[in-house]
């Protein structure tokens, strides 16, 4: 038998972007490597990092822009799931189209056919057009045509989230089972433990590059790694926009307002941490000798209101001096927020009317999640026993 | 209620799907009906108040998205009627219109064109799609370089932006990012606030309790359940009550605490064998339409390990609780299996298996859910 192979040399791919000049989009960037036959490759990266179009281009839907890419083997792709039905058709008759797109004879398809209603599990709409099935009955008969094939060169673009909780985890078993039959099998996939346990390399894309070819448990690992910083990145970009105050009564205004570590260090882009010792100060400017309130508000940023807390709980008035300030602080003790991004707004009060506002977001991490699941508090309740 | 309270009324209401598609010549005929058919709806009944969501669950095929197409007026009904009060934001096929070669700017306008919003309104709504959706450069892009989670934002910040009295939801709040989730929940609870009413269909539980007072289940064509959406959700979720298992909790199905008090409260375990136990303790916040929330989850901490019944007793300084009803769910395990962290359940007593119990704070009613500690102070400037 002829050895298979995936062989790629300097592989480019261009898009042409919209707009009135030929502007050109690269989104495969000299690509380079070989797959040997009895190699299973997982494919990973961001969106928009070039999986897709390099499988497609393995595949032979899509041609290169420039450079080589020989694939000795039939090659078996599964990319969105449903394609290839034929809405007019009942779900059998699919099944015997689908046969002998594969190559099989009749004889060898009617073999698979009970196999393949029995997976799908569609009852009498087996018998029905495809056409009146609901999108997740066509994406389970969809899986289920390739339950029985015996792929030379397998090429997978996730499309494992079918049906409901109990089919997808069917169809995730027997996804293994395929790869593991497939001579080669090329995968894209954004679960890093199907990854794991289906493939023996991995390759990370990033921007239409490689960025890592290697062992799937170290790919994977350093992808995650990459991602998760990324994403912390982005987070904090979003909560460090400006700040906004306003005033709603001139004389009145919420000129400052941060958080600090009560011993008295100032918290750096506005990531806190759950249990850490932490207060608001604020400074406002309200005319000499004029008596203020101030409310608190923590809202999460889904809008859940989390916390309201008035001046007055623990202070008559806040007092502006003959200079027109007024400095206060929140003290919370001990942090009791559990990871997620939060607002602040602190709102100024003079006679019970708001006179000044101040907003501010802020991030809240957690260095030791609880496992199984998380509470809006880290408060832990004391739990005492007794022998009765 | 007299009709006009209602948002949406369907009674009996029947969708025929045709099997085969009719020929001309039976067309011609007029008697396109004589195919056969798949009866996809049988007689659903359905009444939304006004100013209320409801969640409908199925499972795939249940009859889901002919549901909410008939609803919107997508496919007509082939008997039984619907009415709907008010103008009906479909939050479902989202883009269906929208040709892939357009620009998100351009996407945005068209769907303004179509929905007659106001001239006037239009530039400052064009600004709330744009900082909404979040695309940066990308609006003036042509929609089929956007990836899926773009695209997915740019639908929705559309068909959001502007107020409607109805929205029929499929679920599509399960796109884009953690970030962009929460936004569009703050989003839809906002609308909802604002009065609106609404269908959310779908077979995600979670998202039933987070934005639904009452709820159905939808079972081939049938509406078979209806209820509060707890009570729905665990009937769908059609969990086997947990038997104890050498441990077992005892307690009385209600506890009470003050809002801002110290918290104390008791229940007895029983061992019925020797067996290390440990319990973890969780306290959750259940409004629908607001969310469904864990508010305070213990870690497991060691309760015995030799046969007996022994009294708990859970302590807290401050009740960091506003008024209202909680859930209170007590789980015992075995400890962890020190190499693979796995615990064996002993026994559970949660509202998910219909055995939970609940806790009632007393107090003042708050709108904030957790009021903890502040203590403020004036400091010299």
């Amino acid at each position: 038998m002829n050895k298979r192979q995936v062989y790629v040399r300097d592989l480019c791919k261009d898009f042409r972007l919209a707009g009135p000049f030929m502007r050109k989009k690269r989104v495969l960037n000299s690509l380079n490597f070989t797959i040997s036959d009895g190699e299973r490759i997982g494919i990973i990266g961001g969106n928009g990092a070039g999986k897709t179009t390099l499988l497609q281009i393995v595949a032979g839907i899509s041609d290169p822009s420039s450079g080589i890419v020989q694939v000795d083997g039939q090659v078996t792709s599964i990319f969105s799931l449903g394609i290839g039905l034929r809405d007019d058709l009942t779900g059998r008759e699919n099944i015997f189209i689908d046969g002998e797109l594969q190559g099989y004879s009749r004889q060898e398809t009617l073999r698979f056919v009970p196999d393949i209603i029995a997976f799908a599990e569609l009852g009498e709409f087996i018998d029905r057009p495809v056409r009146n099935y609901s999108t997740g009955m066509k994406s389970r008969l969809a899986f289920s045509l390739l339950v029985h094939i015996d792929p030379e060169i397998l090429v997978i673009d996730e499309a494992l989230s079918v049906g409901d909780v109990r089919f997808s985890a069917k169809a995730q078993a027997r996804m293994h089972e395929l790869a593991a039959r497939g001579r080669i099998v090329i995968l894209v996939s954004h679960s890093m433990s199907a990854i794991r346990t289906m493939c023996t390399r991995c390759i990370w894309l990033d921007g239409g590059r490689i960025r890592m070819d290697g062992e799937p448990n170290e790919v994977t690992q350093a992808y995650v790694e990459n991602v998760s910083q990324a994403r912390e990145e982005t987070l904090k970009k979003r909560v460090r926009r400006a700040p906004n105050a306003e005033s709603m009564r001139p004389g009145f205004a919420i000129k400052s307002m941060q958080f600090i570590l009560d011993a008295g260090e100032k918290i750096s882009g506005e990531v806190l941490q759950s249990k850490e010792q932490v207060a608001l100060i604020a400074e406002a400017e309200a005319p000499p000798g004029s008596g203020c309130r101030a409310v608190l508000e923590i809202d999460r940023i889904d809008g859940l209101k989390i916390c309201i807390s008035d001046s007055v709980e623990s202070l008559p008035l806040l007092l502006a001096g003959s200079d027109g300030r007024i400095s206060f602080k929140a003290e919370f003790g001990s942090l009791p927020l559990n990871i997620g991004l939060y607002q602040a707004s602190l709102t100024l009060l003079h006679n019970a009317v708001p006179v000044a506002r101040h907003r501010r977001s802020f991030e809240v991490v957690n260095p030791m999640p609880h496992r199984g699941g998380q509470a809006i508090l880290v408060t832990q309740m004391a739990i005492s026993s007794s022998r009765l | 209620m007299t009709d006009t309270a209602y948002a949406i009324i369907a009674q009996s209401l029947r969708k025929l799907l045709p099997l085969e598609r009719a020929s001309l010549f039976w067309v011609w005929l007029g008697r396109a009906r004589d195919v056969p058919c798949l009866e996809v709806l049988k007689g659903v009944d359905l009444k939304v108040a006004k100013g209320e969501m409801i969640g409908v669950l199925g499972h795939n095929g249940a009859g889901k998205t002919t549901l909410l197409r008939t609803l919107a007026g997508i496919y007509p009904a082939d008997s039984g009627s619907v009415a709907v009060n008010g103008d009906v934001g479909a939050l479902f096929e989202l883009g269906g219109f929208g040709n892939r070669h357009l620009t998100g700017r351009a996407f945005v306008r068209k769907y303004f064109l179509l929905f007659e919003v106001q001239k006037e309104q239009r530039v400052r709504l064009m600004r709330e799609v744009e900082e909404f959706a979040e695309l940066g450069d990308y609006f003036d892009q042509k929609i089929l370089t956007y990836s899926t989670g773009m695209t997915a934002r740019l639908y929705f910040a559309a068909a959001t932006v502007i107020e409607r009295e109805i929205y029929l939801i499929d679920e599509i709040l399960s796109v884009g990012d953690e970030y962009f989730q929460a936004k569009s929940w703050s989003r839809l609870r906002e609308r909802l606030a604002g009065g609106a009413a609404g269908i959310l269909v779908t077979h995600d539980w979670s998202a039933v309790l987070k934005l639904c007072r009452t709820a159905r289940i939808l079972e081939d064509g049938e509406i078979v359940r209806e209820g509060t959406a707890d009570e729905v959700v665990r009937d769908y979720l059609k969990l086997p009550i947990p038997e104890p298992n050498g441990a077992e909790i005892i307690a009385e199905k209600s506890f009470s605490a003050v809002s801002g008090a110290p918290m104390h409260l008791e229940f007895d375990v029983v061992l019925h064998k020797d067996i290390e136990v440990e319990v973890s303790l969780s306290i959750e916040h259940l409004q629908f339409g607001a969310g469904w929330e864990i508010v305070l989850l213990n870690e497991y901490s060691s309760v015995a390990s030799t046969r007996g019944c022994y009294r708990l007793r859970v302590e807290l300084d401050r009740t960091p609780l506003s008024a209202g009803n909680y859930l209170v769910n007590i789980f015992l395990a075995s400890p962890a299996d020190p190499l693979t962290g796995q615990r064996e359940t002993l026994h559970t007593r949660s509202w998910t298996y219909g055995n939970g119990l609940t806790m009632q704070v007393t107090g003042e009613e708050r709108p904030d859910l957790t009021p903890f500690m502040t203590r403020w102070q004036q400091v010299a400037s």
